[in-house]
């Protein structure tokens, strides 16, 4: 149904969409929600969520592999007909609409309490979706070629935050395991929320050049997307005080402020800014995913049509309501618990499914293929 | 095109003289520069006449080469015998369309009395300029040949560098009126044969009247004809041209253009110049950073003013915002205004520059220099920091090697100018969000625009930020898709153990 | 039709973006930049809020544009200075706060500076300074033969603090100081007189934000040291006991100034108290020698001399500041570092603790060079 063939993305490509989709917005909050649980223990969280998703992701690919000729989708329909097909690219696409929505307003949450504090949100809104539309509709070729770009782009962004060691405090991070083992391991909820991302696969999986590498790209991406969360985390223990942390709502962005340069004050200010190219990398991607998997609902060839209208709805949608950072808040902790269902429980399910039926087929041996 | 005589378009001379004298006059009415010249051949001893658009035709060969021998010389006394004429190409044409395209091209045309043939002979000369130095392209290193506005001459020209029988030549006609001959150079062995080939489909499905000029073609066969980046480049360099070529690219050659086209490019391409290979290449790596750091600038920098002063002003150092708030203090207009009058000023001082006449255009500079200078500052209509600012832009766009390249600049700078002034950093950082969109989606000739960064093609960076020197550079550039990769061999072997 | 109703969208989009963009326009010249900010109360312990904002313009011959409001918090001041003001007061530039004494005389005041860390435009680098006396003396003091105070006294916390003889305080590391349990804050101090600013060294305070004590300057370089923020380079100059005195010139005077100081701090949690072992090693270069010395051949003997005079100078800071119940050095990151579970039992009181706990200091100082002489 659609063009595999002429939109191939190359295996680097594949890793910097699905580590762009897992760092994002999401990293903003990631070392405050760490430490509000496990205190500067948090960052070995990150390290086990790592260990986790993963394992997801792994499964993932085994579910991919059964049919490396098309989508989830495809894969659903052939092997439990076109109902199941059809529920699931519905749902599929919900979901990655709610990822798309989350990405969005969180970063006009952000951008206007950093940079624009009056600007009415649909403004923003529009304003965001221009590029995302410009970028999305040519669909994952230049989606991976977007995201390749905007990772060399920001290598950058590491040196920044490497300043901001003049005033670390190297004693945060002692005594490991303050209080054990319990407040670390319930961390590891809070990366789940970051690690959201690898489900793109789920529709990206035909178009990889290279579907032999596929696992190994994506244990490299979510290894990491654990570096950046790692790097960042500790970052943020090292200037904060402990007993600070919690206070600050964006603490990545914080503790930027503190950076000062010689010949510019307040660099801050354009740093801020850049990042939205880092959270542009969770809205684009999903914008493509969701109108695919709607086009292929309604059995259409071109996802522009549905893109345009998802615009429109999402700029209007805005203009009626729009999240507070508090409702966005609550939003981030149902994302958890669904993106859990979807990239940790349903491909492991699925993964046992396709198994067993596969293994159970043999013994009759018919339809051998995989 | 509605031709009147489409009567006698197809149809076959006639062999009667008088006839085809009719015929002639019918079909060239209000023609005074169509020569008919009467003759009697002396070799057959047959009545003919010679036709010819005078001007177009080189008039000392036609008495020469042709009015002479077939006046004055002997021949076999017979009818319908072969003619001897000093000429070097002669064509027997048989029907009308192609010997009316011929004369208008310039060639002579001999009809003899009895004979359903009529001869085409090359005495070609139309007014033509000599070689000279390219005018737009200046080079400190490079050959001083550029190229001129006879096809065939410049086809010669490229010929010179790649004396090889690969350099194959496709020739296609353009325009149903003014039938535009367009050559695309290309060799074989190299360049992808699906480009080529949707090259070619793109330049028969022209449907015009005439192509004037590269330009025109290029808004026929580009890929986003909406797009404000140039996705073809336009050249008068042979040498230039020749190393496209070599990279496997097509060089499209327009007859009656002083410049040809190439194609595919990148958005490097547009930041590379000739002279990079004959400088040194530390030196042409550092030109090629300084180009892209000056393309940015020129599209940035007046955005990035209206958004430091209208929005986030925290970023200035205190002691230039001492300065700079007691300057802006004076000003009554907003940044955007001061700023869109200062661009708009430059622009026109620009123009200006361009189209008039060398003496005028000196008075201009002066003029410009007054009001760009000290003078909008000491008026109180534009802050000092303003002129500092558009200075800068001026002098970034014209290291810009391409003038296309430069004129996108200038647009993206205005576009940008509003988004600052709309949104701040944040309109600046949306703006360039969807300058890299547009460029990694855009292709050109259905190759990646934005290549080798997007798609990053690490063996292509050789020659694009950095320029390696030329020994390291053994491969084609993949961006062009070429089907023979390796340019070069190893040309200092043992380098390492010396 | 698809391609003429997204020309239309995004011609509607960019209609929208023109009328309803720029609302968070303002422009350099139409906002009023308060470079100092100070925070102090008059006799009726009433607020006052002083800002001092550059003025704009040529022929203005005083350069600064001092506003004071009565006001109950930061925010709720800015009305007022707006009404005084020639543009909208914007927090984006303060280069330095001044809190003056009277303030630091009443516990909390920290509270009313949340205004710098909860609008995200205002700047949180700007120096904390502490000013012995009422700040209005300071922000209306109109020098001729200096720049405008705000820059003025930057530049000095700037350049004294690279030598360590003040402390360098942010906004936000006054306000690590204040809400970390294991360190007390400390920020600098100056002072008036007789017209003319001096930066007489480091202010400290109690945790609730009263005055605790004042440091002069090479008290602050000690201070520094055992905060391991010392750069190299900060010099001292001793008077070595043994030496001859020479009529009113102090011929006894040895001065140094240290290379990169290496401080070790040891924690540990013995009989019901915490102890701390703190030793200082650095190599010197001798730069003003006033007796005659063979360093040559008794280079030990002269560094251990310097060493105990260090030390005793150490143990005074020590015991100044345990008697008065502070911790500016943060001591209580370490303990909590190395003695967590005994830390989280007293980190509510951790200064209190602290003035209980045993503190060595031991000083290892070598001669490096004793520069171009003899």
């Amino acid at each position: 149904m659609k063009d595999y063939a002429n939109n191939q993305i190359t295996l680097l490509q594949y890793i910097f969409i699905i580590t762009g989709l897992q760092v994002n917005v999401s990293i903003v909050s990631l070392p405050r929600n760490l430490a509000e649980t496990a205190g500067t223990d948090g960052w070995m969280s990150i390290i086990i969520g790592w260990v986790i998703s993963a394992a997801a992701s792994i499964a993932i690919i085994r579910v991919m592999k059964n049919h490396p000729e098309g989508t989830l989708l495809d894969l659903l329909t052939r092997f439990m007909g076109m109902w199941a097909g059809k529920v699931i690219s519905l749902l599929l696409s919900l979901y990655y609409f709610y990822i798309l929505y989350d990405g969005l307003t969180r970063t006009i949450l952000i951008t206007k309490a950093w940079l624009l504090p009056t600007i009415p949100n649909f403004i923003l809104m529009i304003l965001l979706l221009i590029p995302t539309y410009a970028i999305a509709q040519h669909g994952p070729s230049v989606l991976g070629r977007y995201a390749e770009l905007i990772a060399y782009m920001s290598l950058w962004i590491p040196f920044v935050y490497i300043l901001t060691l003049k005033n670390a405090h190297w004693l945060h991070l002692l005594p490991m395991f303050k209080d054990g083992w319990q407040p670390i391991l319930s961390a590891v909820k809070e990366t789940i929320y970051p690690s959201l991302g690898m489900a793109a696969t789920f529709i990206l999986y035909p178009f990889l050049k290279h579907k032999e590498k596929a696992a190994t790209g994506i244990l490299i991406s979510t290894s990491l997307s654990m570096v950046v969360y790692l790097f960042f985390t500790v970052i943020c223990f090292l200037y904060y005080s402990p007993d600070d942390i919690s206070n600050y709502n964006d603490v990545v962005i914080s503790v930027l402020k503190s950076i000062e340069f010689k010949f510019v004050e307040r660099i801050e200010v354009i740093f801020i800014a850049y990042h939205l190219f880092l959270y542009s990398l969770v809205w684009i991607p999903t914008m493509y995913l969701t109108t695919y998997c709607t086009s292929w609902l309604f059995r259409q060839s071109d996802h522009r049509g549905h893109m345009t209208w998802l615009c429109v709805l999402l700029a209007i949608g805005t203009i009626i309501y729009s999240p507070t950072f508090n409702q966005s808040d609550r939003l981030e902790n149902l994302l958890t618990w669904i993106g859990f269902g979807t990239e940790y429980v349903f491909p492991v399910c699925l993964a046992v499914y396709l198994w067993i039926r596969k293994s159970s087929k043999r013994r009759p041996a018919h339809e051998g293929k995989a | 095109m509605v031709d009147q005589h489409n009567d006698v378009h197809n149809e076959e001379i006639p062999t009667e003289l008088v006839k085809m004298i009719t015929q002639l006059e019918c079909v060239f009415s209000d023609t005074p520069d169509l020569i008919m010249r009467k003759l009697r051949i002396k070799q057959t001893g047959e009545q003919a006449v010679l036709t010819y658009l005078d001007g177009l035709t080189d008039k000392i060969s036609i008495n020469q080469d042709v009015l002479r021998p077939l006046l004055f010389e002997a021949g076999s006394g017979e009818a319908g015998g072969e003619l001897m004429m000093t000429v070097g190409h002669i064509e027997p044409q048989l029907n009308w369309s192609q010997i009316k395209l011929s004369i208008l091209q310039g060639s002579s045309v001999l009809f003899v009395d009895g004979r359903s043939e009529a001869y085409s002979l090359d005495t070609k000369g139309w007014p033509q300029r000599a070689i000279e130095d390219p005018q737009l392209e200046a080079s400190l290193k490079g050959a001083h040949q550029g190229f001129v506005e006879t096809g065939e001459q410049n086809i010669a020209l490229i010929r010179r560098y790649i004396p090889n029988r690969e350099l194959k030549l496709k020739r296609l006609t353009v325009g149903q009126r003014g039938q535009t001959t367009v050559s695309v150079l290309y060799l074989e062995d190299v360049v992808n044969p699906n480009l080529l080939k949707r090259l070619i489909e793109r330049i028969q499905q022209i449907d015009v009247d005439v192509i004037i000029n590269t330009g025109e073609l290029t808004e026929f066969i580009e890929d986003s004809p909406f797009s404000i980046f140039p996705q073809l480049i336009s050249t008068e360099r042979p040498d230039a041209a020749a190393s496209q070529i070599l990279q496997g690219r097509c060089v499209i050659v327009v007859d009656r253009s002083p410049s040809v086209l190439v194609t595919p490019v990148s958005f490097m391409s547009f930041f590379q110049n000739v002279d990079d290979y004959s400088t040194r290449w530390p030196i042409s790596t550092f030109l090629r950073l300084l180009r892209l750091f000056a393309f940015f600038t020129a599209a940035f920098l007046p955005g990035i003013y209206i958004a430091v002063i209208s929005y986030h002003f925290e970023i200035i150092p205190l002691k230039l915002l001492l300065t700079l708030g007691e300057s802006r203090g004076q000003v009554p207009f907003p940044p955007f205004v001061e700023a869109i009058f200062m661009e708009i000023t430059l622009e026109m001082l620009r123009e200006a520059g361009i189209r008039l006449p060398a003496p005028v255009g000196q008075t201009v500079g002066i003029v410009g220099g007054i009001v760009i200078g000290q003078a909008v500052v000491q008026a109180g209509l534009i802050s000092n920091i303003m002129v500092i600012i558009v200075s800068f832009t001026a002098i970034s766009s014209f290291i810009l090697p391409n003038f296309d390249m430069v004129a996108a600049a200038r647009l993206i700078r205005f576009m940008l100018m509003v988004l600052a002034t709309l949104f701040g950093f944040v309109g600046l950082i949306i703006g360039l969000m969807i300058m890299i969109g547009h460029l990694i989606a855009l292709k050109s000739l259905g190759v990646p625009y934005g290549s080798p960064f997007a798609p990053v093609r690490f063996t292509d960076w050789k020659d694009t930020l950095v320029r390696v020197p030329l020994w390291l550079m053994n491969k084609r550039p993949l961006s062009t898709t070429p089907i023979q990769i390796k340019r070069q061999g190893k040309s200092r072997v043992g380098e390492e153990s010396e | 039709m698809k391609a003429r109703l997204n020309i239309a969208l995004l011609a509607a989009a960019i209609v929208c973006l023109i009328l309803k963009g720029s609302s968070d326009q303002l422009n350099l010249e139409d906002s009023a930049l308060p470079l100092a900010l100070c925070l102090d109360l008059d006799q009726n312990d009433e607020l006052h809020i002083y800002t001092s904002s550059p003025v704009f313009g040529k022929n203005i011959k005083k350069k600064t544009h001092e506003i004071d409001v009565k006001a109950r918090a930061l925010r709720q001041s800015r009305t007022m200075q707006n009404e005084q003001s020639p543009g909208f007061v914007q927090g984006r530039n303060v280069q330095v706060i001044l809190i003056g004494r009277r303030m630091l005389q009443h516990k909390d005041w920290f509270r009313l500076t949340d205004i710098f860390f909860r609008d995200a435009r205002n700047t949180i680098t700007d120096r904390m300074i502490a000013v012995d006396g009422p700040v209005s003396e300071i922000i209306y003091l109109n020098l001729e033969d200096q720049p405008m105070i705000p820059s003025l006294l930057r530049g000095m916390v700037d350049t004294k603090s690279a030598v360590s003889e003040t402390a360098n305080t942010t906004a936000q590391e006054l306000r690590r100081q204040f809400i970390d349990t294991g360190i007390t804050p400390s920020m600098a101090e100056i002072k008036l007189k007789n017209k003319v600013i001096l930066l007489t060294g480091t202010t400290l305070l109690h945790k609730n934000g009263t005055y605790a004590a004042s440091l002069g300057p090479q008290e602050t370089v000690l201070l520094s040291i055992l905060q391991k923020k010392a750069k190299p380079g900060v010099s001292f100059s001793y008077l070595i006991p043994g030496q001859p005195k020479s009529g009113p010139f102090e011929t006894d005077t040895l001065s140094f100034s240290a290379g990169k100081i290496k401080t070790k701090i040891k924690t540990s949690y013995r009989q019901g108290r915490f102890q701390f072992d703190i030793n200082i090693k650095s190599a010197v270069t001798l730069s003003e020698r006033l007796f005659p010395y063979d360093v040559y051949k008794n280079a030990n003997a002269l560094e251990q001399k310097v060493a105990e005079q260090m030390e005793g100078q150490f143990e005074s800071l020590i015991a100044k500041i345990q008697q008065h119940h502070i911790d500016p050095i943060g001591l209580g990151l370490y303990a909590r570092s190395y003695e967590h579970k005994q830390y989280k039992k007293v980190e509510d009181h951790w200064a209190d603790e602290l003035s209980d706990a045993k503190i060595k200091v031991s000083v290892d100082i070598k001669i490096g060079a004793m520069g171009p002489v003899k």
